[in-house]
Formats: C-alpha cells, sequence, structure tokens
C-alpha cells in the first residue's frame, strides 16, 4: 500500500493539503499519515534535563497532538490513515526529512498559500527540506476537483523520470491526462503549436506512458511567457513536472501556476 | 434580494441596467431603477425619463420572447409625483417580481444613498464612463463616492464583457452573508471563477483572516464553486488588480478594520476604478 506523509498545522495551507490528500487518497488507494512538529521558542526552550525536559517535552507533544486531531476533526477526512498521527519536537525541516529518510513514503504532501511574489516559491523549493528530500512531493497550493492531470516538459524535464513518478502514485486512477511540452517565448500571444514542435521528445514520453498503461489524451507544444501559460492550464486539477535544478522560465511558470504541483525527482 | 440601479442619461447607465437586468432576472431580486436628475425640479425630466424607460426593457420579457419575473410589455410613460423632487411611473403590479422606476431631482448622492437606505437596498448598481472617464457630468467622482459611502454592496459598471475571474479581495473577518451571496450569483452569472486574495502586511495576514479565507472557500466548494486563493502584499494590490482587470471583475470587501479602507480613501477607491478600467464590485 502506498503511504503519503502530509504535513499539518492547523491553519489554512493544512486544511487545503490534508482535503486534496484525502481525495488523492480515495482516487489512488493511499493511505495518508499525518505529521506535525512542535518547534520550540528558543526563549522559552526548557534548560533542563532528564524528567524536567522530558516533561517539558511530553507537554508539547501533547499540545501539537490536539491540534493536529482538532484539524482531522473540523476537516472531517475521510480516506484510509496509515497511523495515528506523528508529533515530534524540533527542527521542522530536519524533522520532516528524518521521518522521511525513516520509513519508505511514497509522496510527502503540503500546503501552500500561492502569492504574487515568485520569490516566496522560490524559497519553498530552495529550502533545505526540498533540496534533501528524495521523495516526490505534492505542494498544494489551491483545493480543487482531481479529476486532470498535466505532465509538464521541457527540454530540461526527463521523461523517463517524470512519467514513472506519476504512474506510480496514479496507477490506475480515473485521471484524464494530458502531456505538454512548454517553450519559453516573450511578447506576443500565447500560442498551441504542433507536437513536432517538440522533436521527437514528445514521442518518447508517450511511449513512456503507455509501456505503463496509461494514454495521453492530448499531447501538445505551448509556447509564452510564465504569465501568459498559467491561464491556459487553469483547468488541471494537478500540474506534475520534476524538480527544477536552477531558474528558468519553467521554474517561473511552476512558481507562478495555482494548482497543485506533483514534483518528481 | 433587492437591488437599486442608480442611471442617468448616457450610455454607460445602459450597460449598469442591462448587468443589473442579467443579475436580476437570475436571483429573482425586487429592482428599483432610479433616475437621477441634477438641482431642483418640479417635474422630471422627458429625456431622463425616456431612458430610465428604456432602460427598463432589459428587464422585460419580449412579446413573443421567455417570460420575464418583471413582465412582459410596453415602457412605462406616465410619472407620478410621489413627493417632492420625486416622481414614480406606473408599472404592471401584477409580475411576479417588483420593478420600480423612480426619478429624484437633488444632489445625486445623497439621492441614491437615501433611496437605497429607505428601500432596504442589498446591492446598488452604478455605471461609471470608460477609461479614465467615470462620468456623471458635474460630479466626477459619484459611481467611488457611492461605493465608499453606502451600507450595503455597490457594483460600479464600466464595460459589458465576459468575465472569467471574480477576483475578491479580503484583509479583514468581517464578511456579511450578502456579499457571498452577490459573489456567489455573479460567479453563476458569468460562469466564472472565483479568485479569494488576503491581503497581507508586511508581518503576513491579520489575525483571523487565513481562516475567514477557509470559511469562505468552504462555503463555495459547498456550493460547487470552483475557488482559488492567492496573497498579496497590501501596498501592491492596486497593481495587481490593474493587471488582472482586463479579463476579469475585481472586487474588494470594505471592512472598517480593513487595511482597503485606509488605503482606499475615498480617493483611492477612485483611483482602482480609474486603474482598473473595468468593473469594481466593493463589498460590505
Amino acid at each position: 500500500m502506498m503511504i503519503s506523509l502530509v504535513y499539518v498545522d492547523e491553519n489554512l495551507a493544512s486544511s487545503i493539503a490534508l482535503r486534496y490528500a484525502g481525495a488523492l487518497a480515495n482516487l489512488t488507494g493511499m493511505a495518508i499519515q499525518p505529521i506535525h512538529v512542535e518547534e520550540p521558542d528558543h526563549k522559552s526552550h526548557s534548560s533542563g534535563s532528564g524528567w524536567v525536559r522530558r516533561s517539558w517535552e511530553q507537554g508539547l507533544v501533547a499540545a501539537g497532538r490536539q491540534e493536529v486531531e482538532r484539524l482531522l476533526r473540523t476537516e472531517k477526512v475521510d480516506c484510509r490513515l496509515a497511523g495515528v498521527p506523528r508529533v515530534l519536537v524540533g527542527d521542522r525541516q530536519a524533522e520532516i526529512l528524518d521521518e522521511l529518510q525513516r520509513f519508505s513514503y511514497d509522496l510527502y504532501i503540503e500546503g501552500y498559500l500561492n502569492t504574487a511574489s515568485v520569490n516566496d516559491f522560490y524559497a519553498l523549493l530552495g529550502s533545505q527540506l526540498y533540496r534533501k528530500m528524495d521523495r516526490p512531493a505534492l505542494v498544494v497550493k489551491n483545493l480543487v476537483p482531481l479529476d486532470k492531470v498535466l505532465l509538464l516538459t521541457n527540454e530540461s524535464v526527463d521523461c523517463t523520470r517524470l512519467v514513472p513518478c506519476f504512474t506510480h502514485l496514479f496507477q490506475d486512477a480515473p485521471v484524464i491526462v494530458d502531456l505538454l511540452y512548454y517553450k519559453f517565448r516573450e511578447g506576443g500571444t500565447v500560442r498551441l503549436e504542433d507536437r513536432a514542435e517538440a522533436g521527437t521528445y514528445l514521442d518518447n514520453a508517450e511511449a513512456i506512458l503507455a509501456k505503463a498503461g496509461r494514454r495521453a489524451d492530448k499531447v501538445q507544444v505551448i509556447q509564452g511567457s510564465p504569465e501568459q501559460v498559467v491561464d491556459h492550464l487553469r483547468s488541471y486539477g494537478l500540474v506534475a513536472s520534476t524538480f527544477p535544478s536552477r531558474k528558468s522560465p519553467r521554474y517561473e511558470l511552476l512558481a507562478m501556476l495555482p494548482n497543485p504541483l506533483l514534483l518528481c525527482r | 434580494m433587492k437591488i437599486l440601479v442608480a442611471v442617468d442619461e448616457q450610455p454607460y447607465s445602459a450597460v449598469a441596467a442591462r448587468e443589473a437586468a442579467r443579475l436580476a432576472v437570475n436571483t429573482w431580486a425586487d429592482v428599483t431603477i432610479l433616475g437621477i436628475q441634477s438641482g431642483n425640479a418640479t417635474a422630471p425630466d422627458r429625456n431622463l425619463g425616456a431612458a430610465v424607460c428604456r432602460y427598463q426593457q432589459a428587464f422585460l420579457g419580449g412579446k413573443d420572447g421567455p417570460a420575464s419575473p418583471y413582465g412582459n410589455g410596453e415602457c412605462a410613460t406616465t410619472w407620478s409625483r410621489t413627493a417632492a423632487g420625486a416622481w414614480e411611473a406606473a408599472v404592471d403590479h401584477q409580475t411576479r417580481k417588483s420593478l420600480r422606476l423612480c426619478i429624484r431631482a437633488g444632489d445625486p448622492l445623497e439621492t441614491i444613498l437615501d433611496q437605497g437606505h429607505a428601500e432596504g437596498s442589498d446591492f446598488i448598481i452604478i455605471g461609471a464612463g470608460p477609461g479614465n472617464e467615470p462620468g456623471w457630468t458635474g460630479t466626477i467622482e459619484l459611481p467611488a463616492r457611492v461605493a465608499n459611502l453606502a451600507s450595503c454592496s455597490v457594483l460600479v459598471v464600466k464595460e459589458e464583457k465576459k468575465v472569467n475571474t471574480v477576483v475578491c479581495f479580503l484583509d479583514h473577518t468581517h464578511v456579511s452573508q450578502e456579499s457571498l451571496e452577490i459573489i456567489n450569483q455573479l460567479v453563476t452569472l458569468h460562469q466564472a471563477e472565483l479568485k479569494i486574495v488576503g491581503l497581507a502586511a508586511a508581518k503576513g495576514l491579520k489575525e483571523g483572516v487565513e481562516a475567514k479565507m477557509g470559511e469562505v472557500l468552504k462555503y463555495y466548494a459547498a456550493r460547487g464553486i470552483k475557488a482559488w486563493i492567492t496573497l498579496v502584499e497590501a501596498t501592491e494590490m492596486e497593481e495587481f488588480a490593474a493587471r488582472k482587470a482586463p479579463k476579469n471583475l475585481v472586487g474588494l470587501w470594505l471592512g472598517k478594520k480593513s487595511f482597503i479602507t485606509k488605503l482606499f480613501s475615498k480617493d483611492r477607491v477612485s483611483q482602482l476604478i480609474h486603474a482598473t478600467g473595468s468593473s469594481v464590485l466593493i463589498l460590505k
């Protein structure tokens, strides 16, 4: 059984992530494992040791557990849970990384409130957690129906990694899959072009998809600036691509997209 | 719902009336079309009366067309005095929903606010000229001032267009049921998507705003309306709104504890209406 690790706090981003994760779990048969990390405030950090420190940490864990349980109740999460919520004390990123490395989770999920500044998204993907993570990550920016998935590619996306990552998670889940090759173009209007514009890239991607028993509904090339292309992709319940390795138009497009993003290694 | 449509004889008022008619037919609202006549007068202006009657046609079903809750028929032409400087046209009262035609003379701002208050209007719709020409000769900032001072929500209509997304800014926790319903109706009417934009200060969102955004999101999700959320710095709001305006309808939830109230004083709401160059919805 596939298991995804879902980070939860008592906030809107987590509320969205939980509900989206629930929908994904019901679609794919995946179970979810909620995790929450209590980060101690350095000023109030217990200077004690032994049972004093243990009691203090237990208090934090109990408070965190209450928070998570309250959120799970409020959001009426109706899917299979892999276990009781994991509540840890420490550095949030380090604890999540440690949890991901110790157990064989198939996916990491967290909520993110999209902002008008692409730098906020760059900071998220540039964080220690995302740089060191060796699993696919699902960044839930909005709560939208998960009925149509876009595989977003270009020359920097390795389809031999993206397509198997997607097919492993979704298997035979009933979603429409489209394949898009993105080409940057400044100025003018956004243009949909023939697949031949991507050379043999899309043929290869389709072949890998077919090997996994999936067929792309639409296979297209799109040309335009990231801002223009964003509007054309609003109908997708998920946009899947690989982690961008450096600043590029595709990275900017991923930052601007309001859709939930699946980022594969 | 009770809708007040404030009009003069300019083309933008015809656009506002058509937008009001589409919304009213969808919501089965009770409607008053209020013609505004500047200054003191002892009789309704004939041209204004004719314009109000033309606007009435947008609400009525044609002779052979589909039935309208406001009746099918001819334009009203007889005006009766109801008070000093106030007249009302005789209309068919046997209709399922009420459509009143009124003309009032006096200060336009006071007249519109007074009529809205007296009727308990839930929504005021007013036209404004295109681009940087707000119209309403002699009272150039009238739509913005109505939007600022009315106790109910106000739609300033600048053009007739296909709306892809209704973009609503929120930075406080008071969101009335009426405002949610108005957005619901506009989204349905235009078959548009909804974007809820949280306005953040340097330290982030004000306390409770994130939770309120969550409530609003759930409200629309329960009604099958696709709602997107995003955060924008309050200082960048005007630029963001202007960028989004061409394809969208921009809305602001104005509250007493709102940054927007501070940022968008009377002049700023007016500036926003000019900056976006398109219709603006002020939600109360």
